[in-house]
């Protein structure tokens, strides 16, 4: 089975060499079977057996402290399957458009190192991973982008991403050389503590190097322009999944290693926290362009999953790991929403839009299930579950902090159901009234994410279920290093 | 020492082959001088020949004779040009010279052979830096590269004397047994003689603030004499920068190390720095140059501290195979003498497999995983953190800002559009030899236990 985990690699240099003719079908197929057989892992998923049937250990890379140490824990096989989901949408959005072989090629080298990300128990190898998924995605952001001042949006992305990624090289050789073990095994790691300056300069690394990535608050300015900039592929790439790999390499290596749990840091990373998230949407308000929307609002949910980590509470890793990945389901719509809106009236300004639920009723029911479902106050849909146990764990450590962070779902209806009542209610608009018809394959594929939005709604107790196990055992871990 | 003897003949037949109409002989007289070099290395042929006190094959000689045969093996294969202004026949003759130079370098055991070596290796490259007779910018590097090199010549040999004055041997393990023997407490001249030898060898492998020549030489050269400096100058010059170093520097660790930080800490910063504010290919290889060169001494002062060869001789193979392939892949856009930014543009239109090896040769340099020049810095790395934090963070420093010139010369390659005409030439020998040259530096980066066994395997045994 671990065969599951080279597969991408095998597509990607098959792509990179097909003909530009047949790659969109070849790539098409895989990605959907990838998504199937990632269904059956996860529906596969044993409880009892915490590094599920995915487990291989061998060495590799002798002399740096690297090994081949991949297993997919109960987060992490759901964020395998939400990256093969991810990817699937990415290339069922480029079914439309005309991309040449090495954008599929990258997608695919992307799945490969993002399942990587995923799976390492090694840090080294966590950390091959991490930098060879950013590569496809600055040649994806670059060469398919468009706007004025790509190249300095570009150059800025690079940067913060670059420099992030170094922070967290030189926290694990922190780690590695101060605790005198040399070892980068996260079974070894978890044995040994840090203690002292060396602890706090470890956090903060590791904050600074997966905080660019989520992004948390003061670090987040790469992120609007390049997601107006990048073609819509990369912006799904980027929020639907990168952004999750952030998340993960908080709880995977640095949440197991807070001791003394840090109240000073575990303080000031909540409060940015909520500061970014009622930031995010209320700049999100006030946005015209929808590609900027979905970028705030992602940095408010974000920041809100941000909160839920550094909680510490059982019911806040529940929240984290069950928002994770509704997050990137909802998200993966709302940008193909805007991106089917886009191709239709060649605009995607919400100023020059307006009454598309006229011209293609269905297509606007849709958008507003999944729309219910990102601003997630209704129960029955799949943002209620997460959302309220995240709150619920920011309330559990602070109710002030708790109170605050709860103004995002207000916030959060304010500027959803903004766009939606500018675009598609209404009087009919210019751009609007020659509007293309959705096509039958874009209303399939939005149509199963409006299921899942109502399926994972009605009976979330699937998916935390599997996610018990991983936050049970980090609970754990800080109960027994705190006592 | 056989080796040296038979490049040697094979320099002067090249010479001599050189004014024969056909301008292609020397070229195949000197690639067959060299695998007959290899063959005799391989089937260990001539060792009575070597002088003990003077010229011994150790192991690191053996792999570092090896690397530099296949190096200059892979420069003169990849010679196809003859213009009408350049004559290339007497290149391949003073190339071999001055392998002749290197060689003699790597197996060095005694003062003497020390300076015969770098001169022997120096004086060639004067008069390949200003072989491209026409261009003010190639005569402008061979005299700087003369004077400034002279001047390195005149330090060493003060060195060489005051150490001589003071030990009254030009043997090194003569000169490493007097500082041994109890009791014996050497004068300070002798000290200052052995900071005169560092500097001279500091200046051949130019590390700032002994760098000043380096980017107009590398610019103002042919590219082809570049990749030589790059690599085979840089190999010689670091190795005997280990031996000079091994045996004095586990007496005096300390005092030396404090000499040789702030130098380190400063070829980080400026070859990371001035490399930015370049907008010619070849000067900001140059300064990426210094930069990977404090690497390099660094690896060869913590090989020393940690007993690893590894770490500087893994450093210096993934840094020569990277520059290799970025050089001769610059030698092939070069239009002119210089190669600017520009000239880049559009190169993965043309000639993808091109474009990829030089991506891959620049992410190596630039040290993305994956590639064999992470492993090197990330070894090299970890042994600075155990001694010196701040230096650890200058080192990290330096590669984020070197990461910036280096993506500045993949989007050109791969983002912007441009129709050059010699993109259009075919060289498939080129192409071949930078693909398999590139998956080299991936296995490198993802199996580097299987490329050091296998050496030890080798040359151990």
């Amino acid at each position: 089975m671990q065969l599951i985990l080279i597969l991408p690699l095998i597509v990607a240099l098959v792509a990179f060499f097909m003909p530009n003719k047949l790659v969109k079908e070849f790539s098409l197929a895989f990605s959907g079977s990838f998504f199937l057989l990632s269904l059956y892992v996860l529906f596969k998923y044993d409880p009892l057996n915490y590094y599920n049937f995915i487990y291989y250990n061998e060495t590799f890379l002798v002399g740096t402290g690297g090994s081949l140490h991949i297993g997919l824990d109960s987060i992490g096989v759901m964020m395998f399957a939400l990256t093969n989901f991810v990817i699937f949408y990415v290339n069922i959005m480029a079914w439309e458009k005309t991309y040449t072989r090495s954008f599929y090629g990258c997608v695919f080298l992307m799945q490969f190192a993002l399942i990587g990300v995923f799976a390492s128990l090694n840090a080294i190898l966590f950390y091959f991973f991490w930098e060879l998924a950013l590569l496809p995605i600055y040649y994806i952001v670059y060469k398919w982008g468009n706007g004025k001042e790509l190249n300095k949006t570009f150059v800025r992305f690079f940067i913060y991403t670059f420099v992030g990624s170094l922070f967290i090289l030189a926290a694990f050789i922190l780690f590695a050389v101060e605790t005198k073990s040399g070892s980068f095994e996260i079974t070894e790691m978890a044995k040994n503590s840090l203690t002292g300056k060396t602890q706090i300069l470890y956090t903060i690394f590791l904050l600074i190097g997966f905080g660019v990535k989520i992004p948390i608050f003061p670090l987040h300015s790469w992120q609007p322009s390049t997601y107006r900039k990048a073609p819509a592929e990369g912006t799904v790439l980027l929020s639907g999944i990168m952004l999750k790999m952030g998340l993960f390499g908080l709880l995977r290596w640095l949440v197991p290693f807070q001791d003394d749990a840090l109240p000073i840091i575990q303080k000031v990373v909540i409060i940015l926290a909520i500061i970014g998230t009622v930031y995010g949407a209320i700049i999100a308000l006030r946005r015209n362009d929808l590609k900027l929307i979905a970028a705030f609002s992602s940095l408010s949910h974000v920041g809100l999953i941000t909160a839920g980590i550094f909680a510490y509470k059982f019911v806040g890793f529940q929240g984290v790991a069950f928002q994770m990945l509704v997050h990137g389901i909802n998200i993966v719509g709302i940008l193909y929403i805007f991106d089917i809106i886009e191709r239709s009236t060649g605009t995607r300004y919400l100023s020059d839009l307006g009454g598309i639920s006229s011209k293609s009723p269905l297509f606007s029911a849709l958008t507003l299930i999944i729309i219910i479902g990102t601003i997630a106050v209704t129960p029955l849909t799949n943002g209620f579950p997460g959302e309220f146990l995240l709150l619920m764990s920011v309330f559990l450590y602070n109710p002030i902090l708790g109170i605050l962070a709860g103004s995002t779902i207000i916030l959060g209806a304010a500027y959803l159901l903004r766009v939606y009542q500018r675009a598609f209610m209404g009087e009919v608009s210019e751009h609007v009234s020659n509007f293309k018809a959705v096509s039958a394959f874009d209303l399939t594929a939005l149509g199963f994410i409006a299921l899942l939005v109502l399926v994972l709604g009605i009976y979330p107790q699937f998916i935390l279920d599997i996610s018990a196990n991983g936050s049970q055992y980090l609970t754990n871990l800080l109960e027994l290093k705190n006592n | 020492m056989l080796v040296i003897l038979i490049l040697f003949i094979t320099g002067l037949c090249t010479m001599f082959a050189s004014l024969h109409p056909n301008k292609a002989l020397p070229k195949y007289l000197g690639i067959l001088g060299i695998l007959i070099a290899l063959v005799t290395l391989h089937l260990r042929l001539g060792l009575g020949l070597d002088f003990p006190a003077f010229f011994t094959m150790f192991p690191l000689t053996r792999i570092m004779t090896v690397i530099a045969l296949f190096l200059i093996l892979i420069l003169f294969i990849l010679q196809r040009k003859y213009e009408k202004d350049y004559d290339w026949s007497a290149v391949y003759s003073l190339m071999l010279f001055s392998t002749c130079g290197v060689i003699l370098l790597l197996g060095q055991q005694n003062l003497l052979i020390l300076f015969l070596g770098i001169e022997i290796m120096s004086i060639p490259l004067y008069v390949l830096a200003a072989s491209k007779k026409t261009q003010a910018a190639s005569l402008e590097a061979g005299l700087k590269y003369f004077i400034l090199g002279a001047f390195a010549s005149a330090f060493l040999l003060f060195g060489i004397a005051l150490v001589y004055g003071t030990t009254g041997s030009f043997v090194m393990n003569e000169i490493i047994h007097i500082q041994n023997i109890n009791g014996v407490q050497l004068p300070a001249y002798f000290h200052i003689g052995y900071i005169f030898i560092i500097i001279a060898i500091l200046f051949k492998m130019a590390v700032a603030p002994f760098h000043f020549w380096s980017p107009d030489v590398y610019d103002g050269s042919p590219t082809v004499v570049t990749t030589f400096m790059t690599t085979l100058v840089k190999l010689g010059s670091s190795v005997t920068m280990y031996y000079i170093l091994v045996g004095y520097f586990r007496h005096q660790f300390d005092n030396y190390f404090k000499f040789l930080l702030p130098i380190i800490c400063v070829s980080f910063l400026l070859g990371a720095i001035l490399g930015l504010a370049q907008n010619n290919v070849k000067r900001m290889l140059a300064y990426s140059s210094i930069s990977h060169i404090g690497f390099v001494l660094t690896g060869i002062i913590l090989g020393i501290a940690l007993q690893d060869m590894s770490l500087f001789v893994f450093y210096l193979l993934t840094y020569t195979l990277s520059s290799l392939i970025v050089f001769s892949i610059l030698d092939y856009i070069e239009n002119g003498n210089a190669v600017f930014l520009d000239h880049l543009n559009g190169l993965s239109k043309h000639q993808p497999l091109l474009a990829v090896a030089f991506a891959i040769g620049i992410l190596s340099m630039a040290g993305i995983p994956f590639t064999g020049g992470f492993i090197a810095k990330y070894r090299v790395l970890t042994g600075i953190y155990q001694i010196n934090g701040w230096m650890f963070a200058i080192g990290l420093l330096s590669s984020a800002v070197a990461a910036g010139y280096y993506l500045k010369t993949l989007n050109r390659i791969f983002f912007y559009e441009n129709n050059q005409e010699n993109f259009a030439i075919k060289n498939i020998y080129l192409v071949v030899i930078m693909v398999i040259l590139s998956i080299m530096i991936l296995i490198l980066g993802t199996l580097p236990e299987l490329l050091l066994q296998g050496i030890h395997k080798y040359f151990l045994a």
